[in-house]
């Protein structure tokens, strides 16, 4: 009854709305729509090679500093002559500071 | 000259919703532009019905589209385009009402809110024509809160059956019958001194 009460409620409003101009969208509707998605597209492909190059460097700078710190944990295990080196910092890096004279003698002049 | 009969070889060359699907699919953007222009009409329908015919209503007409080609590998055609792009619409509507409804709290006075809702549309006793009282009924649509507007969209506009018009809204089919029911009571309130024959 009240489902047949709303149906006839609906009709009359339907009739009465087909009198007018349908709805519509401007013109050239579909060539915002594609322009809006060609440029979505653009940034993500450059929002993707942003990505890529994060990750990257992520990985090669991960495995410089496990490197970095194998190095300094041989240097420091390993320290050669062990009057070479004055300071921690000099064995961890495995440089130690030289006078003048004998960075004359090593190049021989 | 173009006679009947190439109009029907042209109409019979009109590629299909699957071919279209399966076109913008591989990437090809004249499918999915042709998708466009196949179903814009109702996607008009839908929005302008929601949000009446503003710059917001063009926003959430491109972005239900955008939103279907970013889901053109999720669609599994378990329901139509048409309904799936409605759904959507109905979505995208909703949300831009709720964002005019935070901006209208935020910078409109309550007094001014209740003038703009209560404006009379048209002045009673005038003689109307057919497109002045459907102008008028797409206003009375939008003096509607937003989950009785999204029915009347449907099922008036649109032209889906309640059990239908529940699906695409995920009601239960009491709820869109009571909701449509004070819907239409509030319409011919509104309309009533307005037409007369509501």
């Amino acid at each position: 009854m009240n489902s047949q009460m709303n149906d006839d409620r609906l009709n009359t409003f339907r009739e009465w709305l087909d009198g007018g101009e349908p709805s519509r969208f401007g013109p050239f509707f579909a060539s915002r729509v594609m322009r809006r998605i060609e440029r979505e597209e653009t940034s993500n492909g450059l929002e993707s090679i942003d990505a890529a190059l994060r990750w990257g460097f992520m990985r090669v700078a991960a495995a410089a500093v496990v490197l970095a710190i194998a190095v300094s944990a041989y240097n420091v295990m390993e320290p050669g002559d062990l009057g070479l080196y004055t300071s921690t910092l000099e064995s961890v890096l495995g440089i130690p500071s030289q006078s003048l004279e004998t960075l004359f003698l090593l190049s021989g002049a | 000259m173009q006679g009947p009969t190439s109009e029907r070889k042209r109409a019979e060359v009109q590629p299909t919703d699957e071919e279209l699907l399966d076109g913008a699919r591989r990437g090809d953007d004249s499918a999915f532009r042709q998708l466009v222009e196949r179903y814009e009409g109702r996607v008009a329908a839908t929005v302008i019905g929601m949000l009446g015919n503003t710059e917001e209503a063009e926003d959430a007409g491109q972005e239900t589209f955008i939103r279907f080609y970013r889901s053109l590998d999720r669609f599994r055609g378990e329901s139509s385009i048409a309904t799936y792009l409605t759904r959507i619409a109905i979505n995208q509507s909703l949300d831009a009402i709720k964002r005019r409804q935070r901006w209208t709290k935020r910078f409109v006075s309550r007094d001014e809110e209740e003038v703009m809702l209560t404006q009379p549309v048209h002045d009673a006793g005038e003689e109307i024509d057919a497109r002045e009282r459907a102008e008028l009924v797409r206003t009375a649509i939008q003096t509607l809160k937003a989950d009785h507007r999204s029915v009347v969209v449907l099922r008036m506009i649109e032209g889906y059956s309640t059990r239908e018009t529940a699906e695409i809204l995920g009601l239960p089919v009491g709820t869109v019958t009571s909701r449509l029911s004070r819907a239409l009571d509030k319409l011919e309130a509104v309309l009533d001194p307005l037409v007369g024959e509501a």
